[in-house]
């Protein structure tokens, strides 16, 4: 693509990013960007935070003319298998090798090629992947021998990988420096705030009346204040509420559990009661209530407003 | 009481529960007499302040109160002090609701503009205010004291409307805190009364601080209905910026002045020259001077003649008022004025934040003893369920202490009882005794030459296996391949040991005597602790058990002591702390081990590193709970078979998680042994007693019981050694 054309492209590409996706304007762009230019893209993050979502929405935002191939890093057991293919012998033909999917992903111009759970590879899968990522190599060989054939890279092709590196997550193997050099494009998705979490669930269910909303902002809110407890320098907690929880838990907003009940179902289990009263869940009640305590939401208010005739309570009655 | 929860709830109710600390909370007002108080204000302090962090998101520290006297709570900007006098569960619920609105101070007030205002007098205040005040002969000291209270009004509004819309669960707790100090019936009757009707400086700030009690007068003094009106409390989230409620403060006191009658002109007097001195020195430090005019409460002097006469001279000009009269004040006992000059000094010390001269609460002594106790980390544990007879209700609570400290061994036996020391020794607080040092030196020497024959423990086993059909390529196999040979691969088997951790518990009862048990058990337990420091994947961690003396129970209550761990501790602390160690109390042995099996026997479990879990007690388990009225209404004897059962359970549970126990009975010859009575024989009563704590050991700890001399290393290298290298 010419300079212009990407220009062009760049001007409206923010039409082309789907509402349940809730990413930066200008991360979005740089994501566009780096798909028109051909770019390998890593998307990095804390679990549950989006960067599958992004990766699969910029690939179906050109899908009319790049085709999408998608591999699980997390699942693969067999990296020579899945990257590069099998050989079988047959009696009439012989020795016959089996290209893997992956192969012809890599040969088809202009492919968007998903690397999900990159960082959950084996170490084998990375070292396939080298000459594939190098801009100066591009290809892949189908054997360990000089004269084995070699399978290059097709013309256009972009790689989105993503990688649960960086922010808090402590998990998975680390990837090393030569792997991740090969992805110029870095796009760090963060967890979601309350406001974008409410925002999402608003979308995902248009039909929530506004007792419904009213509780869907109060389960964000609680979700964001574990997120900034985990971030915090002395986190009281282990671990966060996740988008996809918030989305599970709205679900239940709408089949009628009260706040009560999920979070007596689904947040109260997620931490653990052991040592005493320095446990987990007994900070995490103590912060629920503060959203959901239904007796004291509905106390009275103490403060009198001197304005009004008869007892008026302010800020809430 | 609010009227929004029944009679027996508390808000805090949400969160207590008997895994937090429902158990420790007494029902009733249990007074002065709560002994194990300060463990409990300990866990108080950590739920209290887990709300300040989640309402403000910072870690702002939190203390109790170390002011002589005082019962509030307040910040200086930097730190949460909290009251100490939480006495039963409802007691929670005004506290956090004081300490969510200290902390809303820190999040939300401009603690900078404050200091830079009120520091130092006269403070920057409109010229058209300053002039007005000088006309109605208000002082700029006075001056400043109003403009003070006004803006912590103000801003006190502004940040409890914040946190009512933000924290709406967390409403509850304000209201208490509101009910507690504000609206009182006391309050309320002053309100509606004819006191506080002068307009004068005090009924000002008297009628403008309750002025949100729905008994409020708005009618009881000039410009008190425009005060209201302005400050708007409904719209209040006006103010959101520092300067707009600085300057709205700034209105309203400049309402005041206006409808303020003429004071009498401050003569000189000896009390006069004493507040000039105090100023002077206050402006030396920076501060505005604490009360500095009289401003309580009292009934209204009778004024002489000649005052009389004077203040006629005044009315040929203007009308003057003393600014301390509180009017008529003819309906109220002298009970009921106590009471409402307390509530009074009460708001203005929560909007000053200065606490003198209200109740008692933590003493200097005590808040030192608190830190010893925060540092070693004590908690309490509810244990024995079933015990009883109810497996939904703890029999006790054991206190353990995860941290051993030396603030804690010099904090005293009433919060660590295991603590000896020899008052004539070197040092300021005196030293350990000497034999007790004697054993740990010995157990040094001892655990050097454990620890060489402990240093199996490291080793790594490769045996290869070659001419394997699968398997890594044999490269000096490879031409077998010509002869057909398949077997050209080899297998490499490693052997070697997972990471050990090993939990010594040791039972600290009075009748572990000081020569014949104690000290060759710290021998052997410091030798285990130095050979462990030199074995690379063996790591070690001790506890002493034993029991606390509750004032408040009326009993004894378990106590467990996290003494070592060499995962976090350096062998130093052993050679340091353990020689000021010494036995006393009873032994709750199963109770103690419950307490602890999670945390520190058990653990966090994983493939790579195996458990272990040694006992070293001297007999059978013997504890009595007295049952009392606050909070243990069931006693318990856990003597004999009732103590011997529960620890066996409690044995058992923990073997079946996976931990290989080892249990080392300390023998000795008795005590009775040495008593000499004619008639009597005491070495076979003494004997006959040893076979019953055996017979009862064995039973406790089946296979694993050894009956060893602890403090022969060859034993004890062999029994450890016998343990570690057992297979499943």
């Amino acid at each position: 693509m010419t300079s212009d054309e990407i220009k062009r492209s760049l001007f409206d590409c923010n039409t082309l990013k789907p509402n349940d996706l809730i990413i930066d304007d200008l991360q979005w762009k740089y994501l566009v960007w780096a798909v028109l230019k051909g770019k390998n893209i890593l998307f990095v993050g804390p679990t549950r935070c989006g960067k599958t979502k992004a990766a699969k929405s910029v690939a179906a935002a050109y899908a009319s003319d790049r085709q999408f191939f998608s591999f699980n890093f997390g699942s693969t057991q067999d990296a020579r298998a899945t990257l590069i293919g099998n050989t079988t012998f047959k009696k009439e033909a012989g020795t016959v090798f089996h290209p893997s999917e992956f192969v012809k992903a890599i040969s088809t111009p202009n492919a968007i090629i998903l690397l999900d759970e990159l960082s959950r590879g084996h170490h084998d899968a990375w070292n396939i992947l080298m000459p594939v990522l190098d801009k100066t190599q591009k290809y892949i060989r189908l054997d360990e021998t000089e004269d084995s054939s070699v399978v290059p890279v097709a013309e256009g092709v972009t790689f989105i990988a993503t990688a649960n590196i960086g922010n808090e997550y402590t998990a998975t193997r680390v990837m090393d420096k030569a792997l991740t050099s090969r992805f110029p494009v870095i796009i760090e998705m963060k967890t979601l705030n309350a406001k974008q979490e409410e925002y999402l669930l608003n979308i995902m269910y248009p039909d929530a009346n506004e007792e419904q909303k009213k509780s869907f902002h109060l389960i964000a809110k609680i979700s964001e204040d574990t997120k900034n407890n985990c971030k915090s320098e002395n986190p009281k907690i282990s671990n966060f509420i996740t988008t996809d929880s918030v989305i599970e838990m709205a679900g239940l907003v709408l089949d009628g559990f009260s706040l009560g009940e999920i979070a007596e179902m689904t947040i109260y289990p997620l931490y653990s009661e052991d040592n005493g009263q320095d446990c987990e869940r007994l900070f995490v009640k103590q912060l629920t209530q503060k959203y959901i305590d239904v007796s004291a939401s509905k106390t009275k208010s103490p403060i009198n407003d001197p304005n009004k005739k008869g007892k008026v309570r302010v800020p809430f009655n | 009481m609010s009227e929004d929860l029944l009679e027996d709830q508390a808000y805090s109710d949400f969160w207590l529960n008997k895994e937090s600390l429902h158990e420790y909370v007494p029902d009733g007002d249990i007074g002065d007499d709560f002994s194990i108080d300060l463990i409990q204000l300990a866990a108080y302090r950590r739920i209290v302040s887990n709300f300040i962090v989640i309402l403000t998101g910072m870690d702002i520290p939190v203390q109790f109160n170390s002011v002589e006297n005082s019962q509030l709570s307040f910040t200086d900007g930097k730190t949460v002090y909290l009251s100490s006098t939480i006495r039963n569960k409802k007691d929670f619920d005004w506290t956090v609701g004081i300490a969510l609105h200290e902390a809303s101070h820190i999040l939300l007030t401009d603690f900078d503009v404050f200091h830079s205002t009120f520091s130092k007098i006269p403070i920057p205040v409109p010229l058209q205010l300053k002039k007005k005040s000088k006309d109605k002969n208000i002082s700029e000291e006075q001056l400043a004291y109003v403009c003070k209270w006004v803006w912590n009004y103000v801003e006190d509004r502004y940040i409890d409307s914040y946190v009512f819309n933000e924290a709406p669960g967390y409403r509850g707790y304000y209201k208490a805190m509101y009910e507690r100090f504000w609206n009182s019936s006391t309050n309320s009757k002053a309100l509606q009364s004819d006191a506080f009707k002068v307009p004068n400086l005090l009924s000002y700030e008297f009628r403008v601080i309750n002025m949100t009690n729905e008994d409020t007068d708005l009618d009881a003094l000039p410009g008190l209905r425009e005060i209201a009106e302005l400050i708007d409390i409904e719209n209040i989230f006006r103010l959101d910026t520092t300067a707009k409620r600085m300057d709205l403060s700034y209105k309203v006191v400049e309402l005041i002045v206006d409808n303020l009658v003429k004071q009498e002109e401050q003569k000189p007097s000896s009390n006069a020259t004493f507040q000039k001195v105090s100023e002077k020195l206050a402006e030396k430090s920076g501060k505005v001077p604490t009360q500095k005019f009289n401003q309580s409460i009292k009934p209204k002097e009778e004024k002489s003649g000649s005052e009389e006469g004077e203040e006629d001279k005044d009315d040929e000009g203007e009308k003057t008022y003393s600014p301390d009269d509180a009017g008529d004040i003819s309906e109220f006992s002298g009970e009921e004025l106590k009471e409402l000059n307390k509530q009074f000094n009460q708001q203005r010390n929560i909007l000053d934040h200065k606490f003198d001269g209200i109740k008692t609460g933590v003493t200097r002594e005590q808040q030192s003893v608190l830190e010893a106790i925060e540092n070693s980390d004590i908690v309490l544990v509810p244990t024995g369920y079933g015990l009883t007879g109810d497996y939904t209700q703890a029999a006790v609570d054991s206190v353990v202490v995860k941290k051993l400290s030396k603030k804690l061994i010099d904090a005293g036996k009433s919060i660590f009882p295991l603590a000896s020391k020899d008052r004539n020794a070197p040092g300021a607080l005196g030293g350990p005794v000497k034999r007790y040092e004697d054993a740990v030196i010995k157990g040094f020497t001892l655990g050097k030459m454990l620890g060489k024959k402990l240093q199996i423990r490291g080793e790594e086993n490769h045996i290869k296996y070659i001419r394997k059909t699968s398997g890594k390529i044999e490269r000096r196999l490879l031409a077998d391949i010509g002869c057909g040979i398949e077997g050209i691969f080899n297998r490499v088997r490693i052997e070697k040991y997972n990471k050990l951790r090993l939990h010594i518990s040791v039972d600290a009862s009075g009748s572990m005597q000081i020569d014949t048990k104690w000290c060759p058990t710290m021998t052997c337990v410091v030798a285990i602790c130095v050979a462990a420091s030199m074995v690379e994947n063996l790591a070690v961690s001790v506890s002493f058990r034993s029991t606390i003396y509750s004032k408040a129970n009326a009993s004894e209550l378990p106590y467990i002591v996290l003494a070592y761990d060499s995962k976090v501790d350096k062998i130093s602390k052993v050679r340091h702390l353990f020689p000021y160690l010494c036995a006393n109390g009873a032994t709750p042995e199963g109770l103690a081990f419950e307490s602890i099996a999670e945390e520190f026997i058990i653990g966090k479990r994983s493939t790579e590193q195996e458990h272990y879990f040694l006992n070293i007690s001297d007999g059978e388990p013997a504890y009595v709970l007295t049952p009392h009225n606050n909070r243990y209404r069931v006693g318990l004897d856990y003597t004999g078979e009732i103590g011997a059962l529960h620890t066996k359970t409690q044995v058992d549970k923990i073997r079946a998680k996976g931990v290989k126990i080892l249990s080392y009975f300390i023998h000795s010859d008795d005590y009775m042994s040495s008593i000499s009575m004619p008639g009597y024989n005491f070495n076979q009563l003494s004997k006959n007693r040893q076979l019953t704590y055996r017979q009862m050991f064995d039973k406790m700890y089946g296979k694993d019981a050894q009956f060893i001399d602890v403090e022969n290393v060859t034993d004890i290298a062999r029994t450890i050694n016998k343990l570690f290298l057992s297979k499943e």
